[in-house]
C-alpha cells in the first residue's frame, strides 16, 4: 500500500459510533420513543392482483383505542417513485398488485390495539388473473398490471457497430442461457418509520432511509406540500444494502396517519412484511451470445436482459440500464456490442435497489460464460481475461471513459495469492475458478437531478474540533467515519475531533445519497475541498499570529508550528479560539464537488456512465463431495481496485461483508414463491449465511490512485458482492464438470450434472 | 414487536398442581417448560390457549439420575444440560452429543428433551437418537402414571399422543450393553447450521467372535411425518456381517421402502442413504 | 380478554425492578417497553436471529421467547449491564477495535453470546466460536471480524 507521508487517510480504524453500538447506547427507529406516540399498522392485500371494490373501515374508526383509519380516499392522489411517471400509491385505491400491497393504515395507542383494528376492516375485491412469470407475462393474453404493452415497463437497447456482421466474422460463437433468483436484503433491522406533524403543516419524518435528501425531496411531492414544510432526518439505522434507498409507502403513510390524529405516528415492519413486501433483488433470464476470435479476441457481444420488476418500479428502470451498462462496459474494447434490457411487470413482490444495482445478475451471466470460452478455446481464464481486461486512460467503444484501473493487477495479485496455476491442475473434486467485475465507484447521474454532486461544509470550534455538514448518510457501512478522516486529514486534527453532521435536510447540504458506492468519492471530495479551504485559513491566521511564513508551518495533531521548531507553535483549539476573539474571523468553508463529464447520448447510450469504477477478481477454491453434492469453500482470494483505500480496516469488513452476501445470493438464498406469496418469511426458512458458511477470506487493494478520488479513493460499498456467484460456479465446474447456469446453485443441482456425465 | 394474544400464566408449584390446572381448564390451558417451540406457534397465531401453565418454577425437574438399568431425566431437563450430563456422555454418548449440536447456543439452553419429544417435530435432532435407544416416557393423568415406549409416542408431524390433560414426567433411557456403540449423523437442509433435512441414528451391538449384527436400531428424523425406527431394516441386518456390501446394498433398498420424504424426496433419499452408509462405517471403525 | 396486570421483580443488570406487567408479555418486551433498555433488539420475534440474546444465570437466551413472568428472581444481563461505567468489557472493547462492528444492530445479542461461550469454554477453536454464535445472525460483516475479536479476548489479547 502507498502511503504518501498521510496521517490519518490510509489508517484503519474502527467506526466512529462503534463504542455506542457495542454499549447498546445507539438509537436505531425501533427504540426511539416519545409520550403520547401512536402505534400503526398496514392493511395488505392477499391477493397478488384485485380490483379493490369497496372498503369498509367503519368498524375499526369505532374500535376503542384507534385514532386515526385511512384509505387511499383519505389521502392525497398522488403517485410516488423515482422515476417519471411514478407507478405506485401509498394506499392503493382500484387495484392491487402483489400480495402485500398497501390498502389501508391504522394509528392506535398501541400496537395491539392497531393489529385489532386492521381485522376489522372489511375489503371487498374482484380477484383477477395473475402471472408470476416474466416471460408469460409479456405474452399476448397476458393479465395487464399496469396498462403497458406486453407488461414491458421498460425497453432499453443500445448498439455499438453491427453485432450480426462481427457474428459472421468470429471463429467461435458461443450461446448461453442464464437465469438468477430473487434474493431479500434481510437487513436486521426492520424497515419503519416515525411522522408527526404539527399545524399548520410541518411534517417531521425520522426513517430509516440511505439518503435523507431525496427522500426528502419525495416526501414533500408525494404529501402534496412544499419541501420545507418536511423535515426529514434519521437514527442510526441497522442495515440497509440499497433496500432503504428512497421513501416506501410506510413513510408516507405514517405522514398521512400523523396529520389525521395530530400525534406521531410509529410503524414498524414485522420480519413477515420485511420478507414479503420490501424490495427484493430483480430475478432475471439473461442470453448471451459472443463471437470469438481463436485467440481469444472478442469479436461481438449481444446480451438479451428480461428482469422480473415485480409489481411495481422501483429502482428498476435505473437498474435495468445500470445491468445493460455493465455489459457494455466490462469488455468495452469488443467493437460490436448490443444489449437489449426487458423489464417486465409481474405480480411478484416487487425489485429494488441491492448492492449491485442490477450488475450481480449479468456478471454471472458474462463470467460463466468467460469461463466456457476460456476452456473452449483452450486458453486458461486468466489468460483470457488479461487479454480482454480494461485498461487505465483509455476509452472503450462504447464511449465510457476509464481513468484509473487497476484490473490486471487485481487478476495477477489474485492468481499469485490463490496460487492459481498450480490449483488449475486437476484434484478430483477440489476446483478454483475466477471472475472480474466493474462497478460505479462514483456514482453516476442522480435521481432527481441532471448531475452528480456533493455539497459539504467544514467549520471549526474553539476547543480546536471540527464540525462536518454533509448530506451523505451513513447506513452502518462507516461513511461517518471516512469522511471524518478526510476532514481530520486536511486540518491536521484527529478523526475523533470531528463532528458529523449528516443527516437532517434543514441542516446538511445536499447530496444524491449513500447508493452506487458513490459517497468516498462524492461526498470525500467536497468534505475534502471544504476541509482544505478551512485549513488554508487556519494556516494564513497561525502564520499571523506566529508572525511566520505560511510555507513554513506544519500541521500535526491539532498543532500547528514551524518547520524544525515545534516550540513555536499554537494549537488548533488556539488559533481558532483567538480568531474567534480577537478578529471574529470565521472558520467556516463550503465545499462542492461535481462530477465533471459528458453524459452518455441519451438515445445511444455512447459515453461514460460513471466518473470512476472499480475493479475486482475474485478467486474461489472449493471442495465437492460427490456422493452428497454439498461443497464448501476452502480458500476465498478477493483483489480490489478501489483507489486508495482511506480506512483498509473498514474497506476488508465491507468486501468481506459483501462476499458472505454474495455466497447467499449463489447459494443459500431463495425464495420458497408460490402464487406471488413467499412462503418463507421467516430467518428459520429463507437462509443467509451462518458463521459456518463462510471460508476463510483474504482481501487484497490493489490502490491505483484515481485523478479525481479524493486522494485518489474510489468507492468500494458493491463491489465485493457481484463477482462471487460466477466465482463459485466456476469453481465448481473446475472441481465437477457440472455447469450451473440457474441460481442458486443447490446439491441436488451438482449431483443432477454428475448423473448426467455418467450417462 | 411480534406479540402474544393476551393469554394468563399460571406458575405450578409441581407436577400434579400442573395436572390439576390444565385438567381443569379443558383444553384451554397449555403446560409450557422451555416455551421455545411453544411461543413460536403462539406468536405465529398457529395456536391460542387462554392460559399458560408453568413449570420452570417447580424445583428439581432438571434431574438427570441413574438407575440400575436405565437412566431417567425429568422434564426440565435442557439440551444443553443433558450435553454436559457425565452420565449422558457415559451411557449414551451420541444422545449428549446431538443435544449438543442441535438448534443454537440460546436454543439449548431454553430448549427441553422432553419438550423436543412433545413438540414432535419431524426434524427434532434428539429423537432419532432416542428412538433407537428404546426410550420411553412417562406420562401422567389423573388415572395414574404409565410408561409408554417413544416409537408409539408420535403419531403424526407435531402430534403426540399425549394428551392436553396428561404431562410427561420423564423420559427413561435404558442403558445400551456395554458393547453397544451409537451414532447420529445428519445433513443440514441448506446451510451449514440449519435445519436438518436428514438425520440418521444408529445403535448397534455385534458378536464378539463373529463380528456379525447381534442388534441394530436405526432411528431416522425428517424422512417421514414422524420421526421413525427402521424396524425392517434393523431385521434384515440383524444376524448379518454389516461389512459386507451385498447386506448394506439389501438393507439400504428396504430403508428406502420404509421412508416417506416429501419435499425434496429424491435427494433426501439419497441422503439417507448415504448417511446410514457412513453412520454404519464410522461405527465399525470405532474402537472402545 | 382483559388480562389483570401481575407483579414481578425482575433483576437485570444488578437493579431490581418492580413491575407491573401483564402475562403474556415477553421478556424482550419489558426490557424495551417497560424499563426502556432497547439495547437488546428485536430482529424477527422468532428466535431465528439472536438479536434479543440476553443472559440469564450466565447462559444466553432469546428474551423474545421467554415470558417476562418466568424469570423473576433470575439473574437477567443486558447489553446495558456489560461496561463498568466508562470502562468497557473486553469483548466490547475488542469488537470495537477489531472492526467487527458495522451496523451494530446485532451487536448486543452477538456480544452476549460471546460472553456466555468464554465463561464456558477459556480457549474456543475457531469452529467452536463459529458454532456458538451460528444463531446470531449478521448480514454486514460476514462474521470475520466478530470471529477475530471473540478469538482475541479468548487468548488474552484484551
Amino acid at each position: 500500500m502507498k502511503s504518501e507521508g498521510f496521517r490519518v487517510i490510509g489508517k484503519g480504524i474502527p467506526l466512529s459510533d462503534s463504542r455506542e453500538k457495542a454499549t447498546g447506547e445507539a438509537v436505531y427507529l425501533p427504540d426511539y420513543h416519545e409520550e403520547g406516540m401512536l402505534y400503526g399498522r398496514i392493511l395488505r392485500s392477499p391477493h397478488p392482483h384485485a380490483k379493490i371494490l369497496h372498503i369498509d373501515v367503519s368498524k375499526a374508526r369505532r374500535l376503542p383505542g384507534v385514532r386515526a383509519v385511512i384509505t387511499h380516499q383519505d389521502i392525497p392522489k398522488i403517485r410516488f417513485g423515482v422515476f417519471d411517471p411514478p407507478d405506485k400509491y401509498p394506499l392503493e385505491d382500484d387495484k392491487v398488485r402483489f400480495i402485500g400491497d398497501e390498502v389501508a393504515a391504522v394509528a392506535a395507542i398501541d400496537e395491539e390495539v392497531a393489529e385489532e383494528a386492521l381485522q376489522l376492516i372489511h375489503v371487498d375485491y374482484e380477484v383477477l388473473p395473475a402471472v408470476f412469470d416474466s416471460l408469460e407475462a409479456m405474452s399476448p393474453g397476458a393479465p395487464s398490471i399496469h396498462e403497458k404493452a406486453n407488461n414491458i415497463g421498460t425497453y432499453i437497447c443500445r448498439q455499438f457497430g453491427n453485432v450480426e456482421q462481427g457474428f459472421k466474422e468470429s471463429d467461435h460463437i458461443f450461446e448461453d442461457h442464464f437465469t438468477t433468483q430473487g434474493v431479500a436484503h434481510c437487513c436486521l433491522e426492520p424497515h419503519g418509520c416515525i411522522a408527526s406533524y404539527r399545524s399548520p403543516g410541518r411534517y417531521d419524518f425520522k426513517i430509516t432511509t440511505q439518503n435523507t435528501p431525496t427522500a426528502h425531496l419525495q416526501l414533500a411531492k408525494a404529501l402534496g406540500v412544499s419541501i420545507n414544510q418536511v423535515l426529514v432526518s434519521k437514527l442510526k439505522i441497522g442495515g440497509a444494502f440499497g433496500g432503504k434507498l428512497g421513501i416506501e409507502p410506510v413513510d408516507l403513510i405514517c405522514g398521512h396517519l400523523a396529520r389525521q390524529t395530530g400525534s406521531s405516528v410509529k410503524i414498524i415492519y414485522t420480519r413477515a412484511e420485511e420478507f414479503q413486501v420490501t424490495r427484493i433483488r430483480h430475478p432475471s433470464i439473461i442470453e448471451l451470445k459472443t463471437g470469438v476470435r481463436s485467440d481469444g479476441q472478442f469479436i461481438a457481444r449481444k446480451a438479451k436482459l428480461i428482469y422480473d420488476n415485480g409489481a411495481y418500479n422501483s429502482h428498476g428502470p435505473r437498474i435495468l440500464a445500470s445491468a445493460c451498462g455493465k455489459f457494455t462496459a466490462l469488455y468495452g474494447y469488443t467493437p460490436n456490442i448490443k444489449v437489449e434490457g426487458y423489464l417486465v411487470y409481474t405480480n411478484n413482490p416487487y425489485g429494488g435497489a441491492f448492492r449491485g444495482y442490477g450488475n450481480p445478475q449479468i456478471t454471472f451471466a458474462m463470467e460463466s460464460q468467460m469461463d466456457m470460452i476460456a476452456e473452449r478455446l483452450g486458453m486458461d481464464n486468466v489468460e483470457l481475461h488479461l487479454k480482454n481486461a480494461l485498461h487505465p486512460n483509455t476509452i472503450t467503444n462504447c464511449g465510457a471513459k476509464i481513468t484509473s484501473c487497476g484490473l490486471t493487477e487485481c487478476i495477477q495479485d489474485a492468481a499469485r495469492t490463490m496460487g492459481w496455476k498450480e490449483k488449475r491442475r486437476a484434484t478430483p473434486y477440489r476446483g478454483v475458478g475466477m471472475a472480474v467485475m466493474v462497478h460505479s465507484a462514483s456514482g453516476s447521474r442522480g435521481l432527481f437531478s441532471k448531475g452528480n454532486f456533493s455539497d459539504a461544509v467544514v467549520k471549526m470550534t474553539p476547543d480546536g474540533g471540527a464540525v462536518v455538514l454533509s448530506g451523505a448518510c451513513d447506513m452502518g457501512q462507516g461513511s461517518d467515519t471516512v469522511l471524518a478522516q478526510v476532514a481530520a486529514e486536511e486540518l491536521g486534527i484527529l478523526p475523533r475531533d470531528v463532528k458529523m453532521e449528516t443527516s437532517r435536510t434543514d441542516i446538511a447540504p445536499m447530496d444524491l445519497g449513500s447508493y452506487a458506492s458513490r459517497v468516498t468519492f462524492m461526498a470525500g471530495n467536497a468534505v475534502q475541498r471544504a476541509a482544505s479551504k478551512v485549513r488554508a485559513r487556519l494556516r494564513e491566521l497561525a502564520g499571523e499570529m506566529l508572525e511566520a511564513n505560511v510555507s513554513d508551518l506544519v500541521m500535526k495533531e491539532g498543532k500547528i508550528f514551524v518547520k524544525g521548531s515545534p516550540e513555536k507553535g499554537m494549537t488548533v483549539a488556539e488559533v481558532v479560539s483567538q480568531a474567534y476573539a480577537m478578529k471574529g474571523t470565521l472558520l467556516t468553508e463550503r465545499g462542492y464537488y461535481v462530477a465533471e463529464y459528458d453524459p452518455p447520448d441519451p438515445k445511444t447510450g455512447y459515453g461514460t456512465y460513471s466518473l470512476a469504477n472499480s475493479y475486482a477478481c475474485h478467486m474461489v477454491e472449493v471442495e465437492v463431495d460427490p456422493k452428497t453434492g454439498r461443497w464448501r469453500i476452502i480458500n476465498y482470494v478477493a483483489a480490489h481496485d478501489s483507489g486508495r483505500i482511506i480506512n483498509p480496516l473498514m474497506a476488508k469488513a465491507q468486501i468481506e461483508g459483501s462476499i458472505a452476501q454474495g455466497i447467499g445470493f449463489a447459494s443459500t438464498e431463495d425464495f420458497d414463491l408460490a402464487r406471488g406469496k413467499i412462503r418463507n418469511d421467516q430467518f428459520l426458512s429463507y437462509r443467509v449465511p451462518t458463521p459456518l458458511d463462510i471460508p476463510p477470506i483474504q482481501v487484497i487493494f490493489v490502490e491505483t490512485e484515481d485523478p479525481n478520488g479524493p486522494y485518489g479513493a474510489k468507492g468500494l460499498g458493491e463491489p465485493g458482492l457481484v463477482p462471487v456467484a460466477p466465482a463459485i460456479v466456476n469453481a465448481i465446474y473446475h472441481a465437477t464438470g457440472v455447469r450451473i447456469k440457474d441460481l442458486p446453485v443447490t446439491p441436488e443441482k451438482i449431483l443432477e450434472g454428475l448423473q448426467k456425465k455418467k450417462d | 414487536m411480534l406479540r402474544l394474544t393476551k393469554c394468563d400464566y399460571l406458575a405450578a408449584g409441581s407436577l400434579e398442581e400442573a395436572l390439576s390446572m390444565v385438567t381443569q381448564s379443558k383444553g384451554e390451558a397449555k403446560v409450557i417448560a422451555g416455551g421455545t417451540d411453544l411461543l413460536v406457534k403462539l406468536k405465529k397465531r398457529e395456536a391460542n390457549y387462554k392460559r399458560l401453565i408453568g413449570l420452570k418454577g417447580i424445583s428439581n425437574l432438571d434431574f438427570i439420575v441413574e438407575e440400575r438399568d436405565q437412566i431417567r431425566l425429568g422434564p426440565l431437563v435442557t439440551h444443553d444440560g443433558a450435553s454436559r450430563s457425565s452420565l449422558l456422555k457415559r451411557y449414551v454418548g451420541f444422545l449428549a452429543e446431538a443435544c449438543g449440536d442441535l438448534g443454537s447456543y440460546q436454543v439449548r439452553c431454553m430448549g427441553t428433551v422432553v419438550g423436543n419429544v412433545c413438540n414432535a417435530s419431524p426434524s427434532a435432532d434428539s429423537l432419532p437418537s432416542l428412538l433407537a435407544l428404546d426410550a420411553r416416557i412417562s406420562i401422567l393423568s389423573s388415572t395414574g402414571e404409565k410408561s409408554v415406549p417413544l416409537d408409539r409416542v408420535f403419531v403424526g408431524p407435531f402430534m403426540t399422543l399425549v394428551r392436553n390433560d396428561e404431562i410427561v414426567t420423564a423420559i427413561e433411557i435404558p442403558k445400551p450393553p456395554p458393547e453397544s456403540r451409537g451414532i447420529y449423523v445428519k445433513m443440514p437442509k441448506v446451510t451449514e447450521k440449519d435445519e436438518t433435512l436428514v438425520g440418521v441414528a444408529l445403535l448397534l451391538r455385534r458378536e464378539a467372535s463373529t463380528g456379525k449384527i447381534e442388534q441394530i436400531r436405526l432411528g431416522l428424523g425428517s424422512v417421514a411425518p414422524t420421526p421413525i425406527r427402521a424396524k425392517e431394516t434393523e431385521s434384515i441386518l440383524t444376524g448379518k456381517n454389516p461389512e459386507d456390501p451385498k447386506v448394506l446394498a439389501q438393507a439400504k433398498e428396504v430403508l428406502m421402502k420404509e421412508i416417506s420424504p416429501r419435499s425434496r424426496a429424491g435427494y433426501r433419499r439419497h441422503i439417507t442413504g448415504y448417511l446410514f452408509e457412513e453412520g454404519l462405517r464410522a461405527l465399525l471403525s470405532k474402537n472402545s | 380478554m382483559d388480562m389483570a396486570e401481575r407483579e414481578v421483580e425482575l433483576r437485570v443488570n444488578g437493579t431490581p425492578y418492580r413491575i407491573r406487567i401483564e402475562p403474556h408479555r415477553t421478556l424482550l418486551e419489558v426490557l424495551r417497553e417497560t424499563l426502556h433498555l432497547t439495547g437488546t433488539k428485536e430482529g424477527c420475534g422468532l428466535g431465528d436471529c439472536g438479536s434479543c440474546t440476553v443472559l440469564i444465570d450466565g447462559k444466553p437466551v432469546l428474551s423474545c421467547l421467554t415470558l417476562a413472568l418466568e424469570v423473576g428472581g433470575r439473574d437477567i444481563r443486558t447489553i446495558e449491564g456489560l461496561a463498568d461505567r466508562e470502562r468497557l468489557d473486553p469483548l466490547q472493547e475488542a469488537f470495537v477495535n477489531h472492526g467487527a462492528v458495522q451496523c451494530g444492530f446485532c451487536t448486543p445479542g452477538m456480544i452476549l453470546t460471546a460472553k456466555a461461550l468464554l465463561a464456558d469454554k477459556k480457549n474456543p477453536t475457531d469452529l467452536e466460536i463459529r458454532k456458538a454464535i451460528a444463531g446470531n445472525l449478521c448480514r454486514c460483516t460476514g462474521y470475520v471480524k466478530i470471529v477475530e475479536a471473540i478469538k482475541s479476548v479468548a487468548e488474552g489479547e484484551e
